[in-house]
């Protein structure tokens, strides 16, 4: 009967556990990001809207026309388009915050028809 | 042998007693153990800061790192291919992680590594520093309790998929605690609910040790279920264990490690605090069933093959 350290199952549970995430980084498997799952269509709701997304991303989520989205932003005509990220917006537009457009957009989205 | 049987002395232990063996023993595991989960902590928790203060670094949310997401998200993915809103391919190789590491290792990923099972154990420690009482919840009611996991995870795992939400997120103790949320974006409004179940359960949890890990965390009882497919389990030998119960008292989840044969029950968190209460040689063991090894010994019988991991006490005796 061999006899081992006690404590080769917890280092077992370590080396695993974690050896498993340094491999996917070091394949560039490691992903923590939701922004694929976003460009696949997902549905989003407000609480989604995440400062890296571009406001052509938020539109497809949400289900509404990003002309809509653009005009609740509040900034000047054509500083703003599609392919720009919420978090650029804050340089844009003074005084934007994705918390404040948020309920913004889900005021509108309370006011469109249902179905 | 006795618990306070004086021993001879060998290697660098000096003229020690069974006694302080065990002790050191102890006083050894938790040293490691303290300082395995608060490291584990402490990163979850710099990533938790670095996703709350520096949105623009791609520092990860909570969500992709805890491993249960994969589970919530695990039949959306199967049957669309596609991932619930807040759920990475991060959190899937965080779950194929604990999965590996579960079938090898056991469940030592409840006692060493999940940053929530450290905090119910630093509440166990500031509970005892206080000298509050413990309950002890009778051992009828204690299994029926323990059912409360599957239950738990069912619902869970049938409101996710039907919501096609990560439905559990808005109550999630760990995810209330270690995103956060409630110290950065502190909005009672909405955060109501999850901070009341994380109230609970920490007030839980200075009645009862873990109380979240017996009865109620969803992943546990994942865990227990493949726990049975665990390589390495801790064992006890019921030809040596002379039932003085030292290794009961100390189990956080409240296992009666006295009793099962051969395998302690896969609620075991994989702590090591019965082996290393354990005074009697050989009574309390990690050992491994290796597939595929025969015995040397021409009677053995095919199939697994124990492999025995013996407290270092133990060792140092011989």
């Amino acid at each position: 009967m061999k006899v081992l350290n006690r404590f080769v199952m917890p280092t077992l549970a370590l080396v695993l556990f974690f050896g498993t995430i340094g491999v996917s980084q070091a394949t560039g498997s490691w992903v923590t990001s939701g922004r694929q799952v976003v460009a696949a269509g997902t549905p989003l709701g407000v609480a989604d809207l995440k400062g890296w997304m571009t406001l052509d991303q938020a539109a497809a989520g949400l289900g509404m026309p990003v002309a809509d989205l653009i005009g609740l932003v509040g900034a000047p005509p054509g500083a703003v388009t599609g392919a720009t990220a919420f978090k650029d917006i804050e340089a844009i537009v003074p005084g934007f915050s994705l918390a404040t457009f948020r309920t913004a957009v889900q005021a509108r989205l309370d006011l469109a028809p249902k179905g | 042998m006795s618990p306070t049987t004086p021993t001879r002395p060998s290697g660098g232990t000096g003229r020690l007693t069974a006694y302080q063996r065990r002790m050191r023993a102890i006083g050894a595991l938790h040293h490691r153990r303290y300082a395995v989960q608060l490291t584990v902590a402490a990163l979850v928790v710099i990533a938790a800061v670095r996703h709350q203060r520096e949105s623009s670094s791609g520092a990860p949310s909570v969500d992709a790192l805890c491993p249960f997401g994969a589970v919530e998200s695990l039949w959306t993915w199967v049957t669309t291919d596609r991932l619930l809103p807040k759920i990475h391919p991060s959190t899937l190789i965080v779950g194929l992680g604990l999965l590996i590491s579960v079938i090898v290792a056991g469940n030592a990923f409840c006692g060493w590594i999940c940053p929530f099972g450290t905090v119910q154990d630093l509440l166990h420690r500031a509970k005892r520093g206080l000298h509050l009482p413990e309950l002890r919840v009778p051992p009828r009611l204690d299994r029926a309790l323990r059912w409360l996991r599957f239950v738990s995870l069912a619902t869970i795992l049938l409101l996710s998929a039907g919501t096609v939400t990560l439905w559990f997120a808005g109550f999630d103790p760990y995810l209330t605690l270690f995103s956060l949320h409630w110290l950065f974006e502190p909005d009672l409004a909405t955060m109501w609910p999850a901070l009341l179940v994380l109230v609970l359960v920490l007030g839980a949890s200075l009645l009862v040790e873990r109380a979240w890990c017996r009865y109620l965390c969803p992943l546990g009882g994942v865990l227990s279920v493949l726990g049975h497919l665990s390589i390495l389990r801790v064992r006890r030998s019921p030809t040596a264990c002379t039932g003085c119960n030292l290794c009961v008292k100390p189990c956080p989840v409240g296992i009666d490690v006295a009793k099962p044969v051969p395998a302690v029950s896969t609620d075991c968190i994989g702590c090591l605090e019965c082996v290393a209460s354990c005074p009697t040689g050989g009574a309390l063991v990690v050992s491994a069933a290796v597939p595929g090894v025969r015995r040397r010994t021409p009677s053995a019988p095919a199939g697994p093959v124990p492999v025995t991991i013996r407290p270092r006490h133990e060792r140092d005796a011989r």
